[in-house]
């Protein structure tokens, strides 16, 4: 089993960060990710995940008054907190929508070089709207373009990190070689979205390309997942479709002349803990009790890309409505629609749904049962791993690390030593040849 | 060389600055590598607790979003000790690398895209009053929507509707530090645009003559522009060469030109004693010459112990150096005001 912690400001319950544990001046500060990468390095995990947002979370031009930040810069974060551990991996969220190759290649690969072989890319297209408005363009790139987008863009940092081959760096003080140019091979690339021309600034890093992360699971993104992917943070919060999920993208990658095995699905998972299953139940609760209902109703509507501001939020999720805007529904999207309808769910229901997890997986029991419940995953083919989503930071994280690691450990579900000191040895992927 | 330069409690440490022209990088004799500034300055903020950290980040090609969330993340996780050193690269060094159709192919309109990048960042740095981060837990309320403002630019070269996703940083803005190199045509313009936003004005001059000429101008146009004379830090590169006595750092300037083959000096360089180049600074700082150095060690680690052991304390007694931090941000370092956002009432 792979885990992974995914940070926060504040934590991923949207009301998190009002647990009167957590600090929230503080959610900002270097400090504050310190102490969950050392945490996390100290349960043994293979990575820390941080993830992308390219515009504010509001409503009609305003901020959302009672809604916690979005992630702050992914690459900033990784880097500060990597000085402070050894082994834990980094994966870093950025858009190849608004990124250029050139630029990001160099920026993972220095990323590598400065972690000691411990950075991952979480590749993504934006799917938020409101980025566009940002970046002097008048609409978002349509989900299929980006997809494209993204795969040129790949390609193209995959050519400029095998650029520089092995004994590329002499760094002769006889002869005063520091670079044998002849080994570094200059890319020259013309195709749909970019033309680049040149070899990377920096040498090829210890992992030679950073591990390859991607988010979602959209029938564009599944092919995508299919050809780059070596890790993917799934959406699926049913172990049914997460196990349908990963037998679909391990069926098409013998098609791109991938081996199957080396994909690790890693779904969300918010696991509320607590010593007896009363006192989990109760916290849940509590957590709830602090969400606000204005940010609950936005963040289904964002969600469902569909307004539900009207809407009485004692009644039905109004799901023909959803359905008759004939949108392409994210895979997120349409499990809660089946869900809400299956079990006659209200707005507000499904409000709570989306703010406590962000419709990703969630746990509620003690850490044995925390265990049974992974344990089931693991067994049915539903997942390799979990990308762990805390309530909040810290005190939910420290209990899961101090309480229901050990519970994994004892059980032989999970690693006690670190395997080694970069990314692809932790999560068993081979380094790409040249 | 972060944790040297802070044992000397210099003001700064610069990331990212060319130093070798692509050109003198093409055969390979020289160190051509070059680790992308903005992971690095990250990685530096575990490891330092006082010094300022700056990062190259050339206005070419850059979105001004990423530029003000990146530089807004790194100012919180530093604590406000962080400045980004704005410029351009020029079309020569960039080509072929980023070939996008939306891209200035004049040096005057790539200026002048510069000048509004900068702009464009500072107001989504503004976006956010300060006390827009509101973070009450009793009633809920995370964010004021009154204090929290979209900032509908609508310029030349970019459209940008904001705010920004990231508080207002540590220092409100980012110290804003400026790479003068003339790139011919426009210049004059360049530097006019320039001096609305610099405070730090990093350029490279022969003579004190030449120097105060310069630093002259750049507070003539920061006055042009409605800012104070001391608002802009004029900051000169030096690189020195450094040895017990004068001889000897002869002897190794030589021996330092004879392993490269030719000579390649990324700033005008000084040979000499500690003693002496401390003096050569106070000089050139006497004559109004500048307001500061970027000093360039020849050889890492050691001119730069020298600089911190033996240069600092001696400039430390003429005056000219603070015994150590006094502040905790950059703009406390360099004495720079830290401003209200425009938004503010």
């Amino acid at each position: 089993m792979h885990l992974g912690v995914f940070t926060y400001p504040g934590g991923h319950h949207i009301a998190g960060w009002r647990h009167e544990s957590v600090a929230p001046g503080a959610i900002l500060s270097y400090d504050y990710y310190r102490r969950t990468a050392v945490t996390a390095e100290r349960g043994k995990f293979d990575l820390l995940f941080v993830g992308d947002m390219l515009a504010a979370r509001e409503k009609d031009g305003r901020v959302i008054a009672q809604g916690a930040l979005n992630n702050i810069d992914s690459i900033s974060i990784t880097a500060a907190v990597s000085g402070a551990t050894d082994h834990l991996g980094f994966v870093a969220t950025l858009s190849t929508t608004y990124n250029e190759p050139y630029a990001i290649a160099g920026r993972f690969a220095s990323l590598d070089h400065i972690s000691g072989g411990r950075a991952g890319w979480n590749i993504i297209t934006t799917a938020n709207d409101d980025a566009a408005l940002n970046f002097s363009r008048k609409s978002h790139m349509e989900k299929s373009m980006r997809y494209q987008r993204a795969k040129e863009f790949v390609d193209i940092c995959k050519n400029l990190w095998d650029g520089w081959d092995e004994g590329a760096v002499v760094a002769a003080r006889g002869n005063g070689v520091f670079v044998d140019n002849a080994k570094v091979k200059e890319l020259d690339h013309k195709g749909q979205f970019f033309s680049v021309k040149g070899a990377l600034d920096v040498p090829r890093s210890p992992q030679g390309w950073p591990v390859l992360v991607q988010a979602g699971g959209s029938p564009a993104g599944l092919e995508f997942a299919a050809t780059v992917a070596e890790v993917i943070f799934a959406a699926q919060s049913r172990r049914e479709e997460a196990a349908k999920f990963r037998s679909a993208v391990k069926a098409r990658m013998p098609a791109h002349g991938r081996d199957p095995d080396l994909l690790k699905i890693l779904p969300g998972l918010m696991p509320i803990l607590g010593s007896t299953e009363k006192e989990a139940l109760e916290k849940e609760k509590m957590l709830n009790e602090l969400l606000h209902p204005a940010v609950g109703i936005w963040m289904l509507s964002e969600q469902m890309d569909f307004r539900l501001y009207d809407y009485p939020q004692d009644g039905p999720l109004p799901t023909s409505d959803i359905r008759a805007t004939g949108k392409a529904f994210t895979p997120r999207v349409v499990s809660m629609l089946e869900r809400a309808d299956r079990e006659g769910l209200t707005i507000r229901d499904c409000a709570i749904l989306v703010s406590a997890s962000r419709s990703h997986g969630s746990f509620v029991g003690t850490p044995e049962q925390l265990a049974d419940h992974m344990q089931l995953w693991l067994d049915e083919g539903a997942c390799d791993g979990f990308n762990i989503m805390p309530a909040y930071f810290h005190d939910e994280f420290d209990l899961f690390v101090d309480q229901a690691i050990p519970v994994f450990q004892r059980r032989g579900m999970f690693r006690k030593d670190y395997e080694g000191t970069t990314l692809r040895a932790n999560l068993g992927l081979p380094v790409p040849g040249r | 060389m972060a944790r040297a330069a802070e044992r000397g409690s210099i003001d700064a440490v610069l990331l990212g600055l060319p130093t070798v022209s692509a050109a003198l990088r093409a055969d390979g004799k020289v160190d051509g590598l070059r680790l992308d500034p903005l992971p690095l300055l990250g990685a530096l903020i575990g490891a330092t607790e006082r010094i300022g950290l700056c990062a190259y980040w050339p206005g070419d090609i850059a979105e001004p979003y990423h530029v003000a969330r990146v530089f807004a993340t790194l100012d919180h996780l530093a604590g406000g000790r962080t400045g980004w050193i704005a410029g351009l690269e020029g079309p020569a060094e960039l080509a072929g690398k980023f070939q996008r159709l939306d891209l200035p192919t004049m040096e005057a309109d790539a200026s002048a895209r510069l000048v509004e990048l900068i702009d464009v960042a500072r107001q989504l740095w503004d976006s956010w009053e300060d006390k827009g981060f509101v973070v009450d837990q009793a009633t809920g309320t995370f964010a004021d929507p009154e204090r929290v403002h979209p900032i509908d630019h609508a310029g030349r070269f970019f459209t940008v509707r904001g705010p920004l996703n990231v508080p207002r940083p540590v220092q409100g803005q980012p110290v804003i530090l400026y790479r003068d190199v003339p790139l011919g045509e426009g210049v004059g313009e360049a530097r006019l645009g320039a001096a609305a936003s610099a405070e730090i004005v990093l350029a490279t001059s022969a003579t004190i003559a030449e120097a105060k000429a310069s630093r002259a101008e750049w507070r003539a146009l920061a006055a042009r522009q409605d800012r104070a004379a001391d608002s802009v830090r004029f900051v000169l590169r030096v690189m020195p060469i450094l040895a017990d006595t004068e001889a000897a750092a002869h002897k190794r300037a030589a021996e330092l030109d004879g392993l490269a083959g030719e000579s390649a000096d990324p700033a005008p360089r000084f040979v000499g004693t500690p003693e002496q180049f401390a003096v050569h600074l106070a000089d050139w700082h006497g004559a109004s010459a500048c307001d500061g150095f970027d000093i360039l060690p020849a050889v890492s680690s050691l001119d730069l112990d020298l600089l911190v052991d033996v240069v600092v304390p001696l400039l430390r007694q003429r005056g000219l150096r603070p015994a150590g931090y006094d502040a905790s941000t950059l703009r406390g370092h360099l004495g720079l005001q830290r401003a209200a956002s425009r938004f503010a009432a």
